[in-house]
């Protein structure tokens, strides 16, 4: 953890949640897990203040606990979920988000949610219902019906994710748990093999797990009922008994960022295609990536799932232009030079998207008609668009011009580099010791001989595109806890 | 990565041409660079050129909108901790016109939420009337069947987090008493403090006055 990156952590808790909650979040973020007398001793605070501030913070999913026993007491640890602290950042982003695809009860929804951490839905819908007020030609309970529906919605597509009393532990903890289960239930001790056999099943249940139904939403048949199943499609019927998706009501649910995050990573995938091809390839790709995108869970996953391409002529959306836009090669349009058919045009554009050089469109390997996106590659390609971007708009166009030569060549010397860009010598030293210090470039010093004498190395310069994107993403987490520290200084300067 | 995308994408302020505005006036890097030193460490406000940032865009006001209403619903919410203002010795004028919030928000007790997601300590936060003793874990170590089974003394694993259940305390309190009377059995007050074996002998002596002790 950068010191940058646990200013921000800090800087954003006091922002939402107070200067207490603040104080007693920093020293777990600098020191790691501890009870909570050691917090009390470290803040200066009263224990009954350090467990209302670790209350507030288990309530809002940043921070987990862990029982371990020492000697004859049962002690609990507390620590800090740093994803989840730093996703608070993108918290506009997501209450925007969630009125465009939710609409405005999408954002209510949200925004409830977003101030208690987590809710059920009846207490979710109370609080909405206290807090906004009904517009005049409604009832209450034409409301509530309407915010159930897009509380189910959400749901469904996984933008509310539910929270069991395990989510409160770590996550060490709980594999530890299990394991300890699994181990007991055999008389010896396990050997290194049988402990990698457990752990692997381990592994592959929870795999299991979430990709699975969603936890908290339950069917039921219910007979066909206007307000609330009539746009539905008809599922299963059983003469009038159809079958509905209803949110259970003692479950908790939480904003679930990661899906948020997918979604606007896939939108970025497609608007690479834009620019490259052209609309309707872009909405091609979002196609593809609105059908793969139930399966995915976080960002850093490799591949997406196969999308068959006829799932794929069933959900393009309406007003997609596909005839013409393509043109054929007449010899291919067979005797009569009509126009071709509307799964012929789509072939040819998967086709196409599928021999672009980018290479993030394959097909699957073990099935015909399916194909799957390279989410790596593709994560690649907007990181390094991205700092190039970067680079650009704060130096200027001959830095970019190195820059991309050398990601595309690899390790280059100061004199090939001053060759192929047409730069004198003198000026690409400078440019690149700028890149350096700047944390995108790296150096590679290869001796010629035994002792490193300076005038006797070669200085091999090289873009590693992690490390380039760790540096830069370190830089923003310094940037943005200036901007938070600056909003408070000038605040309390004027209150 | 996206998540930045919306911030340093391509559109920093203060774009212009080749070398533009993008940099300070301060050379920090080049030939004729400034380094800091700790004898002249340069101007503490060194005058630059400030960037100028373009205007927000639409989706970037609706953002701040929402955002600035979700942290005033925050800040006046029970999850935001302050201490409340003590009462002066004077009362003031200005006191009516300071309102002080923390004695405005709801408590904390008031929230809707269940004990299950808190460990125990954090029980009686949620429903003060919830008492919390102390957890000890209990380990019969009774010498009797110290040959039977090894495993007897911990008791059961709790499935949950991984740890003993917890029994009760009685057992413990016995086996201490019959060591508290073993050791009252010297019979002799000042047993372990006053015996010291030859141990403080070795003064140096030749310091003066240091045997008093």
């Amino acid at each position: 953890m950068s010191t940058y990156e646990n200013r921000l952590c800090r800087l954003i808790v006091r922002e939402h949640f107070g200067p207490i909650v603040e104080k007693v979040a920093y020293v777990l973020i600098r020191k790691g897990r501890m009870p909570v007398g050691l917090i009390a001793n470290f803040t200066a605070l009263k224990p009954r203040q350090v467990r209302e501030c670790l209350f507030v913070l288990i309530q809002h999913n940043l921070a987990v606990y862990a029982e371990s026993q020492e000697k004859s007491r049962i002690v609990t640890y507390y620590e800090i979920n740093h994803t989840e602290l730093l996703h608070r950042v993108l918290i506009p982003k997501v209450l925007h988000s969630s009125q465009e695809w939710f609409e405005r009860d999408g954002a209510l929804i949200a925004q409830s949610l977003l101030t208690h951490g987590k809710l059920t839905i009846t207490h979710c819908i109370e609080d909405i219902l206290k807090s906004s007020g009904i517009a005049p030609g409604k009832t209450a309970n034409q409301r509530t019906l309407s915010l159930t529906k897009a509380f189910t919605k959400m749901v469904k597509e996984k933008c509310l994710i539910a929270v069991r009393p395990s989510d409160s532990l770590t996550a060490a903890d709980r594999d530890m748990a299990e394991e300890k289960r699994e181990t007991d239930k055999m008389t010896l001790p396990p050997t290194a093999a049988e402990l990698a056999t457990i752990r692997k099943t381990l592994g592959a249940q929870k795999q299991a797990e979430q990709n699975s139904t969603i936890v908290g939403l339950k069917r039921r048949l219910d007979a066909m009922d206007d307000g609330y199943g009539e746009k539905r499609p008809r599922l299963l019927t059983d003469g009038d008994l159809v079958i509905v998706e209803e949110v259970e009501t003692d479950v908790y649910f939480k904003v679930n960022f990661d899906r948020f995050i997918i979604r606007w990573r896939n939108v970025q995938i497609a608007n690479l295609y834009e620019a490259r091809l052209n609309p309707t390839a872009k909405t091609i790709m979002q196609t593809i990536m609105n059908l793969a995108e139930e399966r995915m869970i976080n960002c850093k996953e490799e591949r997406s799932s196969p999308v068959s391409i006829m799932l794929l002529l069933n959900n393009l959306p309406k007003d997609t232009n596909l005839i013409d836009t393509l043109e054929f090669d007449p010899s291919d349009l067979g005797p009569n030079n009509s126009k071709p058919k509307i799964h012929e045009c789509l072939d040819k554009y998967v086709q196409i998207l599928e021999d672009d050089l980018m290479n993030i469109l394959k097909k699957d390997a073990g099935r015909s008609g399916q194909y799957v996106i390279n989410l790596k590659t593709a994560s690649q390609i907007l990181k390094k668009n991205l700092i190039q971007g970067i680079v650009s708009a704060r130096f200027g166009a001959p830095y970019v011009r190195i820059m991309n030569m050398l990601a595309d060549k690899g390790k280059l010397e100061e004199k090939q580099i001053s060759r192929f860009s047409m730069m004198p010598v003198k000026d690409v030293r400078e440019k690149l010791t700028t890149l350096c210090t700047f944390g995108v470039l790296n150096l590679q010093e290869v001796p010629k001989t035994k002792e490193r004498t300076p005038s006797r190395t070669y200085y091999l310069w090289e873009v590693i595109l992690s490390r380039a994107a760790d540096t830069l993403t370190d830089r923003l987490y310094h940037t943005m806890g200036n901007l938070r520290q600056r909003r408070f200084v000038e605040r309390s300067k004027r209150a | 990565m996206s998540r930045g995308g919306g911030r340093g994408g391509g559109r920093g302020g203060g774009r212009g041409g080749g070398r533009g505005a993008g940099i300070p006036g301060i050379q920090t890097f080049g030939p004729d660079a400034i380094q800091a030193t700790f004898k002249n460490p340069g101007e503490t406000y060194p005058d630059i050129i400030l960037p100028v940032a373009r205007p927000p865009t639409d989706e970037e006001g609706e953002m701040y909108i929402a955002m600035k209403k979700l942290q005033e619903t925050l800040y006046s919410s029970p999850y935001y901790l302050t201490e409340p203002k003590k009462p002066g010795a004077i009362t003031r004028y200005t006191d009516r016109y300071h309102q002080d919030q923390a004695a405005k928000r709801p408590k904390l007790d008031s929230i809707k939420s269940n004990k299950t997601f808190f460990p125990e300590e954090l029980h009686s936060i949620l429903d003060p009337k919830t008492v919390t003793k102390r957890r000890t874990v209990n380990s019969k170590f009774d010498i009797s069947q110290i040959n039977e089974n090894e495993e007897d003394g911990d008791g059961e694993i709790d499935p949950e987090t991984g740890l003993p259940k917890k029994t009760g305390d009685g057992d413990d309190q016995l086996d201490e008493e019959e060591y508290e009377d073993e050791e009252d059995e010297d019979d002799n007050d000042y047993a372990d403090n006053y015996f010291d074996n030859g141990e403080g002998d070795d003064d140096d002596g030749d310091d003066g006055d240091g045997g008093d002790y």
